[in-house]
């Protein structure tokens, strides 16, 4: 559903530093302004996939990283 | 601590006023059944208090207030302690202590923060950061276990005595402490309650900084005093913002252009129809366009109030009346550009006073914007020179030139420049005369000089325009740079010829126009963008 490399390599893009699958990137790697991108970029990614994300339910424990973005969209897609 | 200055004859306005002082507004308040506070620390709601809960925390600090650290009556006590639910505990402990609060930004440095506690005569400073816990002076609040309560029973405090000192930027390189009331900050209040229907079924929603005074007055104390409840994110995040504000069934947003902007650059889909109780947004701390006013309405059906206020004048003197009728709202905040200020809220009358014969001026005609009425300050705590520029015939100066349209039958204050050399970076004032002083004493071997330029992000943001850009592109002028706070912090240096007038002064306005290509970019906050204009030129 979603490309997990392609994934990485755009948050690496919005962040600018290496991150790896379990990086939180609430913990301070991305700003507003990238915090938006990566939204825009699941959002578009979802229409042109046809695969639903529900982004209230995307952050639960104030973590978001690759594998639970990963994780959220296969069970939002059961 | 000096006395307040009057220079404004005022009329009394305590008939306006629901409390005399703090204790009466905590006697009424502590027993209401609603909720007062709910935080987000951004991504997860940390903790929720109602009215109850919250005075019984405010009564614990209250004790160690008291009978623990021994702050009396009039004392100063300076709180660095970010956008937390703790911050508003501390506010209200000190303001029923009948002492008074310094509000200090935690990007501040520590020899910022030393000074302003120097200067406010700060017998504590409450912060949260580890590396200063040496310091007997100051109190990290997460190693505090209060329990024991104070529950007072009386007050002297009347409705002059001073309650906050905000610092604000000075011309001559020392920040001016203002000093508001507690009848000023009541009043401005009431203005604000009355203008957005606050009452007790109210929800209310920030994340801007409470220490600076558009969240401390419209968030924390207008809400307080109405019973309302007020809803606290640390700092934006996209993430969970639409979600708390559904959540929470806010009906005021209390915003700023660079949250609208973002906000129009989110993609996903939004369905107004889930934000029923939603009425409008308010935007402060630096101008909107008319574009992102409109950008927004379309994308979410929600209109921008826009609001215009300084700390000398509590908060807001201006703001969009949300009564306005969809026709006039497009003429004053689409249609025209810039969009209007606003209106003159109850308690303060604003003009334009002509800036050299002082005169107050007539519709469509350009000056200085002036103030007065009950919510304007008493004076820069002992600044007599600073208070005297501030007021003059019998007005408070603000610095801001515009003018107003009357648009059906409503006076509309309109924005267009500044009178000093001043930029204003998310809400923040700066001198650029004060940081160029700062980088000059310390960088000898360049010729450069201090610039502001408009950004969509910020709303205004510093620069360097130098005659030699390989002296400034090193490691030590990159060390000095990093010693300024982040909002005084020049993010672009440009090579150019610094233009000059024929006695030697710098001709910031006539050089903003070098940064033209940074108006709708974001620039960085750690990183300084070198641009050589020459050699661009000649390629």
């Amino acid at each position: 559903m979603i490309d997990l490399i392609e994934l990485r390599i755009k948050i690496e893009e919005f962040v600018k530093f290496p991150v790896d699958e379990d990086t939180n990137l609430l913990d301070g790697a991305l700003d507003s302004f990238a915090l938006v991108n990566l939204l825009n970029y699941l959002e578009l990614k979802s229409k042109e996939n046809q695969f639903k994300i529900n982004f209230d339910s995307l952050i639960t424990s104030g973590r978001l990283s690759i594998n639970l973005i990963s994780k959220h969209i296969e069970e939002e897609n059961k | 601590m000096s006395s307040p200055h009057h220079f404004q004859e005022k009329t009394d306005y305590s008939q306006h006023l629901k409390f005399k002082n703090f204790f009466d507004l905590y006697s009424a308040q502590k027993n209401l059944k609603g909720n007062f506070l709910t935080y987000y620390s951004p991504y997860e709601l940390e903790i929720s208090l109602s009215y109850k809960d919250y005075f019984i925390e405010v009564e614990k600090y209250l004790y160690f207030l008291k009978n623990e650290l021994n702050v009396a009556k009039d004392e100063t006590v300076a709180v660095s302690t970010g956008n937390s639910y703790k911050t508003l505990i501390i506010y209200s402990a000190i303001l029923l202590n009948e002492s008074i609060i310094v509000p200090i930004n935690t990007e501040e440095s520590k020899d910022y923060t030393e000074s302003i506690m120097k200067f406010s005569g700060a017998k504590y400073l409450f912060h949260f950061n580890k590396s200063q816990d040496r310091n007997e002076k100051h109190i990290n609040i997460n190693s505090l276990q209060l329990t024991k309560r104070l529950i007072p029973t009386e007050s002297s405090q009347d409705i002059n005595s001073i309650a906050t000192i905000f610092y604000t930027s000075g011309t001559t390189g020392n920040p001016k402490g203002v000093q508001l009331s507690i009848g000023n900050l009541f009043i401005n209040s009431v203005a604000t309650a009355k203008l957005h229907g606050v009452t007790e079924k109210s929800s209310h929603f920030t994340c801007l900084p409470l220490c600076h005074v558009n969240a401390f007055s419209f968030s924390y104390l207008t809400n307080l005093y109405c019973g309302a409840s007020l809803v606290l994110q640390k700092m934006f995040t996209p993430i969970n913002y639409w979600k708390i504000i559904k959540e929470h069934q806010v009906n005021i947003v209390s915003s700023t252009p660079q949250i609208i902007n973002l906000l129009n650059s989110d993609l996903r889909e939004f369905d107004f129809q889930q934000y029923p109780e939603l009425k409008y947004f308010v935007s402060a701390s630096a101008p909107l366009s008319s574009f992102d006013v409109e950008t927004f309405f379309k994308k979410y059906n929600v209109r921008i109030n826009q609001a215009y206020g300084l700390s000398e004048t509590v908060n807001f003197s201006l703001t969009i009346p949300p009564t306005l009728s969809q026709e006039t709202y497009n003429k004053v905040m689409i249609l025209n550009s810039p969009p209007s200020a606003g209106s003159s809220v109850f308690g303060n009358s604003v003009e334009i006073m002509d800036v050299n014969s002082s005169t107050i001026l007539q519709e469509n005609e350009t000056g200085e914007l002036v103030i007065r009425g009950w919510n304007v300050f008493n004076g820069y705590l002992d600044n007599e020179t600073e208070t005297k520029i501030a007021f003059r015939h019998k007005y408070f100066h603000t610095g801001d030139i515009g003018y107003f349209k009357i648009i059906d039958n409503i006076k509309f204050l309109f924005i267009s420049g500044r009178i000093k050399e001043i930029i204003k970076r998310n809400g923040q004032l700066v001198y650029l005369a004060e940081v160029e002083a700062f980088l000059k004493a310390r960088i000898t071997n360049s010729t450069f000089c201090v610039v502001g330029f408009k950004n969509k992000f910020t709303g205004e943001e510093l620069g360097i325009v130098t005659e030699d850009i390989a002296d400034l592109k090193t490691k030590a002028i990159e060390k000095i740079l990093m010693l300024l706070p982040d909002h005084k912090r020049p993010k672009v240096i440009i090579q150019s010829e610094v233009l000059r007038t024929s006695t030697g002064k710098p001709r910031r306005l006539a050089m903003t126009s070098l940064f033209s290509d940074y108006l709708n970019i974001r620039i960085q906050n750690n990183i300084t963008v070198f641009t050589d204009i020459l050699s661009r030129n000649n390629s």
